[in-house]
């Protein structure tokens, strides 16, 4: 498997290059905050679409 | 004048003593097949253009022998299985141009160069006007953007090609105006991409078989979600947006539309074709929020097949004045819209516009005001739209992306086959056509994946996820960028009209 650390973008690469996060805590931190900032608008799309879907099942177009 | 009266392809040169009228006698000489109604609407589409005619007599049009066979052949009183096809030029041709184009390349591009385009008119009742594909400029300005795609057409054994967007009237049998939308869009995709077949009306309606009660012709109309279905049976998975349950309902409609995929707008009891966007990008607005480019647009460009190609649906209503080229409806009329993606889109533009703005404005790590001093200082604007990463890697080297560093690692960068893109811009740079940076996203992530993403790029920092570009877990790496500029915005989903 070929380490994404060590596969190069650029020629020379790791002169210009360096992980984002410093430690795996910070990364793993960073995905949590995510998830919680995103679910409830994600959590009322689903429901905008069930809803759009229900209303198609209505509408006549001739 | 007109030459060639009594031909299989007269043509017919507007001058002081030949006229539309002169086109009506030429076309129904020997039965009645372009209705008074359909000549109104011909009128009405080239008017501003068209300055010669060739009438192509015996037409064999396939859209029209597929209903035919279908449907007409079976009644007592049956009308002709043969059509007539009407070919407009900005001048006039002769028919020793389109004998010498055949051969003569420079001649041919010459030819081309005037072509408007056609319409196929049908011994259909009361709409005769089938299959017609127009350039955008056949109607006169515009100052649009639309997705397009081309054909090429065959008179007298010269091949023109044509580039517009496809356009047929309901024939009121076997099509109203649900079967004539899908159509439209179905002719379009087939033009377009190899990966669709050609689809004939009686095959849209039949598409539908599987999901109606009772019998299919002829057709009374159909239900939003069957026009759904009937495009999901071709290889377009749709995604229905309803306003009343969707909060930012137009801008995901212009998303949509600014990605290059044409969507059935579904009006109270009519549903049209939308495939473009007018916008006004001289309009400011009050407030310090960013600005989506949404926001700007001022009129859909749609095919309504009770009207002409290339009408503007305006965000006001119908422009007086503008005559048969603008809508009678306006925005907040359009009830739902339905998307036809490909099949390998899995995220919708809502989710995509929820998770980049949880990153750009919202996060404390990678957003702009933690990683960008240049653009705190203006207001944003933000563009979103999806596009093949084939197409945006295309247009690296034209584009330059704004930084040496970033054209390459995008040029080398493994993508998706599509993604979404967050252009950033301000309101100065963006009045140029010019952005600063992007987010690009996996358009085959779902939402709740945090690692969707692929790059984030401002002024001062490139971020890469180099694990997913290996299939492998979110590895993420920065390039502190020095002297970036910006660049200009990504053009290939639309044309300009």
């Amino acid at each position: 498997m070929i380490d994404p650390k060590k596969i190069e973008l650029l020629p020379e690469q790791e002169a210009k290059a360096k992980p984002f996060f410093k430690t795996e805590e910070e990364y793993t931190e960073f995905c949590r905050k995510f998830i919680e900032k995103v679910g409830p608008d994600l959590e009322q799309q689903r429901e905008a679409r069930q809803q759009s879907e229900a209303d198609a099942k209505q509408r006549w177009m001739r | 004048m007109i030459d060639g009266e009594n031909s299989i392809l007269p043509i017919l040169t507007f001058d002081a003593n030949t006229d539309w009228a002169s086109l009506y006698g030429i076309a129904n000489a020997n039965a009645l097949l372009l209705e008074r109604d359909g000549l109104a609407r011909l009128i009405a589409a080239l008017s501003s253009s068209a300055k010669c005619v060739a009438v192509e007599r015996e037409y064999i049009d396939k859209d029209y022998r597929d209903t035919f066979s279908h449907f007409h052949s079976k009644r007592f009183s049956t009308p002709s299985s043969r059509c007539l096809r009407l070919h407009f030029f900005d001048r006039q041709v002769t028919r020793a141009d389109l004998k010498e184009a055949s051969v003569n390349k420079p001649k041919r591009d010459a030819v081309n160069k005037s072509y408007l385009g056609y319409s196929v008119i049908r011994p259909t009742k009361p709409n005769c006007i089938g299959r017609t594909l127009l350039i955008p400029s056949s109607r006169g300005p515009c100052s649009a953007f639309a997705t397009l795609c081309r054909e090429q057409v065959s008179i007298l054994g010269t091949e023109l090609e044509i580039e517009g967007f496809p356009f047929i009237s309901q024939d009121v049998d076997v099509t109203v105006c649900a079967e004539s939308a899908v159509w439209m869009i179905l002719r379009y995709f087939s033009n377009k991409y190899h990966l669709y077949p050609e689809t004939y009306p009686f095959q849209v309606v039949s598409l539908t078989k599987d999901y109606s009660l009772g019998r299919i012709i002829p057709s009374s109309g159909l239900y939003v979600w069957q026009m759904a279905e009937a495009l999901r049976r071709i290889g377009r998975p749709t995604l229905i947006y309803t306003r009343t349950r969707f909060k930012d309902f137009d801008h995901l409609l212009y998303t949509y539309i600014e990605s290059g995929i044409p969507v059935l707008a579904g009006l109270k009891d009519h549903v049209v074709v939308a495939y473009g966007h007018r916008s006004n990008f001289s309009t400011s607005f009050p407030g310090s929020d960013a600005i989506f480019t949404s926001a700007y647009n001022e009129a859909f460009v749609i095919n309504d097949d009770n009207g002409v190609p290339y009408q503007l649906l305006h965000k006001i209503g119908h422009v007086s004045g503008a005559g048969p080229q603008s809508s009678k409806y306006k925005f907040d009329e359009i009830v739902d819209f339905i998307v036809p993606l490909h099949e390998k889109v899995f995220l919708p533009a809502e989710s995509f516009q929820t998770v980049v703005l949880a990153i750009l404005e919202k996060d404390s790590v990678f957003g702009f005001k933690a990683l960008s001093p240049s653009l705190q200082s203006h207001r944003l604007v933000l563009r979103f739209f999806l596009t093949s990463s084939k197409s945006f890697k295309k247009h690296l080297g034209t584009r330059k992306m704004g930084n040496p560093v970033v054209e390459e690692a995008y040029r080398n960068l493994p993508l998706p086959h599509f993604l979404w893109v967050c252009e950033i811009s301000n309101v100065d740079a963006f009045s140029r056509h010019e952005v600063y940076g992007e987010i690009l996203w996996d358009a085959t992530r779902n939402a709740r994946e945090p690692n969707g993403w692929i790059a984030l790029h401002y002024p001062e920092i490139l971020v890469v996820d180099m694990g997913s570009a290996l299939n492998q877990q979110q590895a993420l790496i920065r390039f502190d960028l020095q002297n970036s500029t910006t660049y200009p915005v990504y053009k290939n989903n639309l044309q300009s009209i």
